[in-house]
């Protein structure tokens, strides 16, 4: 097991270390540069800033830095902005991470509810209708909902705030907006998980030795049938909780996600790389968590890992 | 037609919702394709800016109302459907082509070209592709629609190509491959012409389900100006304008919003029903 | 119950609500705190870092300036208390008023002004503003590093003259030192006990000014002082005894330079004989704010000085480029200093709280020289990069007014009823002092009757239907507010009637005003016979096809394009129309590779001379038009000396007809200013350059008695 974990890690850095690479040398290799849709600014200054940044150093030594940098834990500085990359990523990471949280709560929820009773109905009236729900939630963008749900409750109802959030109530459209689609995800995966191990000879031991059908399913057939669901659950919440530009644009929240787009317009390279090797290690430890939740559940793979 | 193909049509076919979801997006393929031309014989059309004032609910004359510059909601709509399918067909099947190729191959080579074939794979699967997509749009800053099919369809065939060498390997071993193989046919032909018609079945499974992702990629490039460009215009950017201004004019949101949901929804259906069709779950006792 | 819902969700469907106001007014708990829905996050808010409206509204309340912007945009005595102008209009005397402070306690004094002046002009500030203190002696040569003083006599010239880099090379750093002993940044006449930052032996700064100079501190004790800089990581500036500062780097490098010339138009090459170009080395060359046309003669008076005359330099004294910086605080973090805990302020509010992307909080300032012009205790700035989420949450109650401009412009034609008048009672637009025109490139349409021509066929009164934000169609150059809209005082400045057609611009209220000629406006015959003129002129080498251009991504552009496509067209000009992205628009226009393109100007000042005319100057960077006429040329060199704003505005007038009838440019029409306001706010000015006195507004929780 602790070779197995060590062995993941290992993988995980190389893969940190790949992704940051790329991003690297992919955004120096666009055209332009920081500065240059300063108009105003006299070649003499913009060559002073350039060298503070030491963007007219040779590329190999600029990498060299920045990967000495991030062996550290130092994702560097912004060129646009006073902060370092670590403050910002500390300043608005949180608040991503608590829609996210949010709205993965209301996915787990709603959506392990909506599969199994869909799965325990298999084929009949409320399973037809429960999946027909969770397509249509997967097949609405978040900024067609977001919007809508915005301008509805919100403003013609007045029932919740249309953005920012100053309180809790704050949180509940942009988590609706954001978890509908993995919502309709989460129903149909744990359905299908459900249905494929609900057909197993264990199931119908379980039965036969009389055990109530609540006590079947939500004890015994969903500890394995929660599987798929759980396989979906490390990269759906890796990009739940690194922040959404639909929630952070249509509810005005300052997340991190925001730093996806603007810092490329603004070609700060240090931003955009940080906050993309942030998201990768995010994902690579939600990986790895989830593999092991994955042992645990099913026995079966603990025992092919060791 | 083998017994196995006509069995999954028979299934197909009794599937209600998949044949109702095939109704509706052959209508919507037909208004986007016909549609416009048969309105510009009766003198409608997408571009005639009447700043008589303003966005105009619908009505009679304007179905799905008009935007603020006069200009009818219906036929931009129908407009930008063609741009959306098109968008949407040809980026799938360039991710086809790339992941049955890949697939294919790695199957096929097998031993070690094949594990670090589907190594690479995995490894892909775990880069964020939609933000990846994002920073490469971006910073690429030219906008053809030819490097738009190209990236999304760059991004989208990582799970064909693993359905596509699950199939091949399963191929691999029956007998028809070994009796090719016997009469000393080349590898690529018998890829091509005994193997790959066989594994046909989940490829268009597939397909069909990676289409209504393509279109909600395309969307939400648009979404952050990086797809479709004007003066060419998407389901995608007329939803971007729309969510703008939902408080004013809600139709100008909800009438394309509302087609293109109708149509992945569609396509999501059709595809759960050839995916019933031809893998059907045994229900449990 | 379930009537009431379904309605509810009726009304959702279709459209805007009715009301008398836009979305609802909420109670006035607190009339003391404003919170206005700013635009997108602030890029600084240090005024020599400040260069969008958005930052600069929270700068103008945290910094407070020579003058202020009062409710009209222009310039009110706050921390000055009046001025007096050399006969030459180049001379101006600042005389500050006692009991200004800092936050911190400390008296706000000239030097203060004068730090801020060589901080933005300095090249380690890297300010966006420097180029508003362009009128400044030196300046630009200050900034490009290329003007020094000599410390010692070289060739014919003595010791303490102004000389400059002569060769076109690259400005070499004379003013570069180094210590053999490690120096210890601190505080003017503070221990080096006290010292926050340490340079080590032998490490290169940079000298920035020592005291004892025409505009720096006098020096606490008897020994001389220097003010450098540290370049390590986010770099610092801190004061150290001159003596420490003994090697120069750059002490050897030899340099070819030559006297300054003393106001030498650009062109004139007898100033050249007189001013023999001799090699120097570096150490006999010092780099000091001394070359500047600031002194500061006492505490209380600071004095600047213009290289030609300048008749607007107080229309620029509120401008940030100008308002004072706290040196301790910016020596120390130059970079993160106005972050809250390190900020110092000198406004009517100090920084309380800085949520990136969220919001910006500023209370009632205890220092303020003017307590009782301060009506509210708190302002929330919220950062709203979203129009529509701006417009939501001002419905919803959740901000009192929204910022200029932050209103989605497809809400317009529903804010704006039928005839452009307002729907809701608290949506207003008012002019902006901005102006949208088509520039006619003069090297490559260098036929005037074929420009006068494109001229006379444009019938811009249809544009606002597009643009629909109640703009003002106009053919003048100069923006400026309708004449009809003016009040009794203002049109007897300007000179004019009611009827009068056109805009006039308001440079000061009720007393001095400019009123731009007239233009060339729609006329289809003209425009006709212009074109007979143009095509009897070239013959064979008449444009077959024409092009105008214009920056893609908003639909606005490309709807104006292709409606002067159309008017054009009806004269029979075949014009293509070409969508350019932005920044490569920016510079294929300002190097002259296109015909026909669109563009737009916005002033700082309500001056045409120094905001307006100024893009049609021969060999001007922003002259886009490549417009260069002699006859303009010298009615601008005969407006320069005059002294009298009226008789100066009369010249100026005469120089824009001359470009004008020249047609370098169509104009189409006057920006305005879009402004949501709930109705219990009172005294939120709008004026034209969008820079309100917040602080001197305030919220009536009795609004509704007192309509």
């Amino acid at each position: 097991m602790i070779q197995f974990v060590a062995a993941r890690l290992f993988g995980g850095l190389g893969v940190i270390a790949a992704v940051a690479t790329v991003c690297f040398f992919l955004l120096r290799a666009a055209p332009g540069g920081p500065f240059d849709s300063e108009a105003r600014m006299s070649p003499e200054i913009q060559h002073s800033l350039e060298e503070r940044y030491h963007l007219r150093d040779p590329l190999w030594r600029q990498y060299a830095a920045y990967m000495a940098g991030l062996a550290h834990g130092d994702l560097g500085q912004s060129i646009k902005r006073p902060q370092t990359v670590n403050e910002l990523i500390a300043a608005h990471f949180p608040v991503s991470a608590t829609i996210g949280l949010c709205a993965l709560g209301m996915a787990i929820g709603l959506g392990m509810t909506m599969g199994v009773e869909a799965a325990r109905r298999h084929n009949r009236w409320p399973d037809h209708g429960l999946m027909a729900l969770a397509l249509i939630g997967i097949s609405i963008p978040s900024f067609v909902v977001g919007p809508m749900l915005v301008s509805l409750v919100s403003v013609r109802l007045g029932w919740l705030p249309p953005v920012r959030i100053d309180g809790p109530s704050g949180y509940v459209l942009p988590a609706i907006t954001l978890g509908l689609i993995y919502t309709g995800v989460i129903a149909r995966l744990a359905r299908a998980g459900l249905l494929e191990v609900l057909g197993q000879d264990f199931v119908r031991t379980a039965r036969a030795k009389g055990l109530a059908e609540r006590v079947v399913v939500w004890k015994h057939a969903l500890r394995l049938g929660v599987l798929p669901v759980v396989t979906y659950l490390g990269p759906a919440t890796a990009a739940l909780i690194s922040g959404s530009l639909v929630v952070e644009k249509v509810f005005q929240v300052p997340g991190l996600g925001f730093y996806f787009v603007n810092s490329i317009a603004d070609r700060d390279y240090p931003v955009l790389t940080g906050v993309f090797v942030f998201y990768v290690a995010i994902l690579v430890a939600l990986n790895l968590v989830v593999d092991l939740v994955h042992s645990w559940l099913d026995p079966r793979i603990a025992q092919r890992n060791r | 037609m083998s017994t196995q193909s006509a069995a999954a049509w028979r299934r197909l076919r009794s599937h209600r919702t998949a044949v109702i979801a095939c109704a509706v997006l052959i209508c919507v393929a037909l208004a986007c394709a016909v549609g416009p031309w048969i309105a510009g014989t009766l003198g409608l059309d997408a571009t005639t800016i009447d700043t008589g004032f303003g966005a105009a609910p619908p009505s009679p004359r304007h179905w799905f109302g008009t935007d603020t510059l006069g200009r009818d909601l219906l036929m931009r709509v129908l407009i930008g459907g063609r741009i959306a399918l098109v968008v949407a067909v040809v980026a799938t099947a360039i991710a086809l082509v790339i992941g049955v190729a890949y697939g294919a191959t790695a199957a096929y080579a097998g031993g070690w070209i094949d594990e670090v074939m589907m190594r690479v794979v995995d490894v892909l699967y775990g880069v964020p592709t939609l933000a990846f997509l994002v920073v490469v749009m971006a910073v690429m800053e030219t906008r053809s629609l030819v490097v738009l099919f190209a990236l999304i369809g760059a991004i989208s065939w990582l799970t064909m190509a693993r359905i596509v060498r699950g199939q091949v390997l399963g191929l691999r071993g029956q007998a028809f491959v070994e009796a090719a193989r016997a009469i000393g046919a080349p590898s690529a032909r018998i890829l091509i012409r005994h193997v790959l018609p066989n594994a046909a079945g989940p490829v268009i499974v597939y397909a069909t389900l990676a289409l209504p992702g393509v279109m909600l990629t395309e969307a939400f490039l648009s979404y952050l100006g990086l797809g479709v460009q004007a003066p060419l215009a998407s389901w995608g950017t007329l939803v971007t304008e729309g969510s703008a201004q939902v408080l004013v004019y809600p139709w100008m949101l909800l009438c394309p919003g509302g087609v293109m949901a109708v149509t992945v929804v569609a396509l999501n259906f059709l595809g759960d029903g050839l995916r019933d069709a031809l893998e059907p779950v045994t229900p449990p006792d | 119950m379930r009537v009431g819902w379904l309605s509810a969700v009726m009304a959702a469907a279709c459209g805007l609500p009715d009301g008398e106001f836009f979305g609802r007014v909420p109670e006035v708990t607190e009339p003391r705190r404003l919170r206005y829905c700013n635009s997108k996050e602030p890029e600084a808010i240090d005024p020599a870092l400040a260069t969008t409206t958005t930052a600069m509204k929270i700068t103008h309340v945290l910094f407070d300036g020579l003058t202020i912007y009062d409710q009209h945009g222009l310039p009110e005595a706050s921390l000055a208390t009046g001025w007096d102008v050399s006969e030459d209009l180049r001379t101006y005397t600042f005389h500050l008023r006692d009991g200004a402070r800092w936050s911190n306690g400390r008296a706000i004094t000239a030097w203060d002004v004068a730090y801020q002046v060589i901080r933005v002009v300095h090249p380690l500030t890297a300010s966006p503003n420097a180029d508003n203190l362009g009128t400044l002696k030196n300046a630009r040569g200050y900034l490009a590093r290329r003007v020094f003083v000599l410390r010692r006599p070289v060739g014919p010239y003595p010791a303490g003259e102004l000389v400059e880099q002569a060769d076109k090379g690259e400005a070499v750093r004379v003013d570069l030192r180094a210590s053999s002993g490690p120096l210890a940044l601190r505080d003017l006449g503070a221990a080096a006990g006290t010292a926050y930052a340490w340079v080590a032996a032998g490490r290169e700064v940079a000298l920035v000014m020592t005291t004892g100079g025409r505009a720096s501190l006098r020096s606490p004790d008897a020994r001389a002082w220097a003010y450098v800089f540290d370049a390590t990581g986010d770099g610092v500036y801190g004061w150290v005894p001159a003596v420490e500062l003994d090697r120069e780097p750059r002490g050897d490098v030899a340099i070819a330079v030559r006297r300054v010339a003393a106001n030498a138009l650009p062109g004139d090459r007898t100033a050249e004989a007189a001013r023999p170009v001799v090699t120097a080395r570096g150490r006999d060359l010092l780099v000091t704010p001394d070359v500047l046309g600031i002194a500061v003669p006492d505490a209380r008076t600071i004095v600047f000085e213009n290289a030609e005359p300048t008749p607007y330099f107080v229309g620029l004294s509120n401008n940030r480029a100008l308002r004072p910086t706290p040196i301790e605080a910016v020596s120390r973090w130059p970079r993160r200093w106005t972050e809250p805990g390190r900020i110092v302020t000198s406004g009517p509010m100090t920084l309380t709280a800085w949520r990136e992307r969220d919001a910006i909080v500023v209370d009632r300032s205890a220092t303020y020289w003017n307590p009782g012009d301060v009506r509210l205790d708190r302002i929330t700035f919220f950062a709203m990069d979203d129009q529509a989420a701006a417009a939501n949450f001002y419905f919803t109650g959740g901000c009192d007014a929204v910022a200029a401009n932050n209103i989605p412009s497809t809400y317009l034609p529903a804010l704006l009823g039928p005839g452009g008048k307002s729907r809701y009672a608290d949506f207003r637009t008012e002019p902006y002092l901005g102006i949208y025109f088509a520039y006619l490139n003069t090297e490559k349409l260098a036929n005037r009757h074929l420009r006068r021509a494109l001229a006379f066929a444009v019938d811009r009164a249809q544009i606002p239907r597009f643009t629909q934000g109640n703009e003002i169609p106009t053919a003048q150059l100069t923006p400026g507010t309708p004449i009809s809209s003016l009040d009794v005082a203002d049109l007897a400045a300007c000179g004019v009637a009611h009827e009068t057609r056109g805009v006039a611009l308001i440079m000061t209220k009720g007393a001095l005003c400019y009123v731009p000629p007239p233009g060339l406006d729609y006329n289809l015959v003209a425009a006709q016979a212009e074109l007979a003129q143009a095509r009897v002129e070239l013959g064979a080498a008449f444009p077959t096809r024409l092009s105008y251009r214009y920056n893609a991504g908003t639909e606005v552009h490309k709807q104006i394009a292709e409606y002067l496509q159309a008017a054009w067209a009806r004269i029979g000009l075949t014009v293509d129309l070409e969508a350019q992205e932005w920044k490569t628009f920016v510079a294929d226009t300002r190097a002259g590779r296109y015909e026909l393109a669109r563009f737009g100007s916005i002033g700082n000042l309500p001056d045409t001379e120094s905001e307006f005319l100024p893009l049609f100057r021969c060999g001007a960077p922003d002259n886009r038009s490549r417009y260069c006429n002699p006859a303009f040329e010298q009615l601008l060199e005969q407006a320069r000396p005059v002294r009298d704003r009226v008789a100066r505005n009369a010249i100026l007038r005469r120089a824009e007809q001359v470009m004008i009838e020249d047609a370098p440019v169509i104009p189409l029409y006057v920006y305005t200013q879009k402004h949501l306001q709930k109705p219990y706010v009172r005294d939120l000015a709008s004026n034209p350059v969008d820079q309100p006195p917040l602080w001197r507004a305030w919220l009536d929780p009795a609004w509704r008695s007192h309509r």
